[in-house]
């Protein structure tokens, strides 16, 4: 089985710890890889023809290109344009969940209060979309 | 025929007194002044002339206050020299608007028709208005031969008196307000901010102290050492994330003040009701309530006031809950600067001591001990939705006798019926 590619764009450092340790306990299949701004992701898509993640979280609050900004760039690019965007967030605010849906986001995951929340939400994500074994399906 | 219009001046200046005292915009007094002239009769007959625009106004008064004085009281008779004066007054102005209120029509003029106004006519401008928008020109025209007394005409200056000043406050009214809703709009900027300060960036740093609290704690678990103490700290951070949500809230109560829609208070006093079904049946609380009246305001937020008060009832009471709400409609003969509804709203629960009703309607008050679980948030919502509504709310309690909660809301009222 090919190990998926699970890519966090984040600009904090403890969000992204703890996004890594929350999805090693739900599976250790996964690759995790990160990018702590929107630019930097966007360089490593355009960059890298060949590099596509089977998943991608985006933090909606970041510097420079925010979350909605960074999720309609992703989305422009063709080959992304299946592979499930989620967004990651503190803010519940209905407008941001309503406006990244609208840009292409799979789901809208709020940033927990406890780590078992987290593996939780991301175990339940995973099970939901499964891109690459539908494809072979 | 002297006194008879001498008795008629007197008439219209205590008619206006009266129709004036409440009058709050410019229209309302330009409708109230015409409404009054309009129901004297057939020999005196009066003309208000208002000013078009305020580019208009600030020119009008060129014809200075000196103006009254000026005329001086022989000139007064009905002699055709008058109409010199609105055509001084006219000279810098290109239009007015001309009541008449014999006829009841309103006409448009220029500076050429004032030649062919009825020669019988006295101007008074009403003030020398040269920074403020509001001014107006009251034309008094007798159809009677012969000469004006001065006491008629010191009543007719006291009318133009009367109906400018009442203008000019309504004027300064209007800049306060100005000012205030810039203050306002501002202070709600800010707001805002601080509530999405609030809602995002403060919530961040708790929610990291929590997760990894609890990162510790499952290790703690995992090794067989003693939690306690992690533990609480998680317990502090999510009360104070509890805490800031609530912060959040509060500042979400939006503050319309201009509310259009037309609520039915008892359908809210019923939903507010129908939301505590379960805790009501339980407690075994007896809620009563009369047919309440229609005000204009937010139908969320006066549910939520009912709400909270029913919600705090529930909590406080440690015998069956009786509660109880009544209204009645005030008169501006009370002294209150408009009409309102008084709403009672009454229970018996534990109560507290007056000298904390201050306390009560503040944000995180609790006049009770922590078993008596609540956010001490309640009143101080209920307060901020009355306040948003223009009202006020004041609470009456004794130990174990009750509380009583009274919300004035302001409902429309009608100028006619005064």
């Amino acid at each position: 089985m090919e190990t998926k590619i699970c890519y966090l764009i984040d600009d904090d450092d403890d969000d992204r710890e703890l996004f890594e340790t929350a999805l090693y306990h739900v599976t250790q299949e996964m690759c995790f890889m990160t990018a702590t701004s929107g630019v930097e992701a966007l360089q490593q898509f355009c960059g890298h023809e060949d590099f596509t993640p089977d998943y991608i979280f985006i933090d909606l609050h970041m510097p420079v290109i925010d979350g909605k900004e960074c999720l309609a760039e992703i989305k422009k690019i063709n080959r992304f344009k299946d592979i499930p965007v989620v967004m990651y967030s503190t803010s519940m605010a209905q407008q941001d969940i309503d406006d990244t849906r609208k840009l292409g986001a799979t789901a809208y995951i709020s940033k927990p209060y406890s780590m078992a929340q987290l593996e939780k939400m991301l175990q339940t994500f995973f099970s939901e979309y499964n891109p690459k074994s539908q494809a072979h399906g | 025929m002297d006194e008879e219009i001498t008795r008629r001046l007197t008439q219209i200046l205590l008619q206006l007194d009266k129709a004036l005292a409440t009058a709050n915009a410019k229209n309302e007094i330009y409708h109230r002044v015409t409404h009054v002239f309009e129901k004297n009769p057939d020999d005196l007959h009066f003309f208000l002339m208002y000013e078009l625009d305020a580019h208009a106004a600030t020119r009008v008064a060129i014809s200075d206050a000196d103006l009254f004085g000026a005329i001086a009281p022989e000139k007064l008779s009905l002699h055709d020299e008058h109409t010199a004066w609105p055509l001084q007054a006219a000279a810098h102005c290109n239009d007015y608007l001309i009541f008449d209120t014999e006829n009841l029509f309103i006409k448009k003029i220029s500076l050429e028709s004032w030649q062919q106004l009825p020669a019988k006519m006295l101007l008074f401008p009403l003030k020398q208005l040269s920074t403020l928008q509001a001014s107006a020109v009251v034309i008094f025209g007798t159809t009677l031969s012969g000469s004006l007394l001065e006491t008629q005409i010191g009543f007719m200056r006291l009318i133009a008196a009367k109906i400018a000043c009442c203008l000019q406050n309504v004027e300064s009214l209007t800049e306060t307000r100005q000012l205030a809703s810039e203050r306002h709009a501002a202070a709600e900027a800010q707001l805002e901010h601080l509530r999405y300060i609030s809602s995002h960036d403060l919530q961040e740093p708790l929610r990291k102290i929590r997760t990894f609290t609890n990162l510790l704690l499952r290790s703690a678990h995992a090794n067989g050492l003693p939690a306690e103490h992690l533990k609480k700290i998680d317990h502090a951070a999510a009360h104070m994330s509890g805490l800031l949500q609530n912060i959040v809230s509060y500042a979400s109560i939006s503050r319309s003040g201009n509310f259009t829609e037309w609520v039915d208070l008892t359908s809210v006093v019923e939903d507010a009701t129908a939301a505590f079904e379960t805790e009501i049946r339980k407690k075994l609380a007896v809620i009563t309530y009369s047919t309440l009246t229609k005000i204009k305001g937010d139908r969320k937020q006066l549910t939520d006031l009912f709400k909270n008060l029913l919600e705090n009832s529930l909590r406080f009471c440690e015998i069956p809950p009786v509660i109880s709400i009544s209204h009645r409609l005030t008169s501006m003969k009370e002294g209150y600067m408009h009409n309102y509804v008084e709403v009672i709203y009454t229970d018996n629960s534990i109560g507290f001591e007056q000298r904390h009703a201050g306390r009560a309607f503040m944000m995180f008050q609790k006049l009770h001990n922590k078993k008596m679980l609540g956010n001490g948030m309640g009143l101080a919502f209920c307060k901020k939705i009355v306040e948003n509504h223009q009202g006020f709310i004041d609470v009456e309690s004794k130990i174990n006798q009750g509380t009583m909660f009274r919300i004035m809301l302001p409902v429309e009222n009608d100028p006619e019926e005064e």
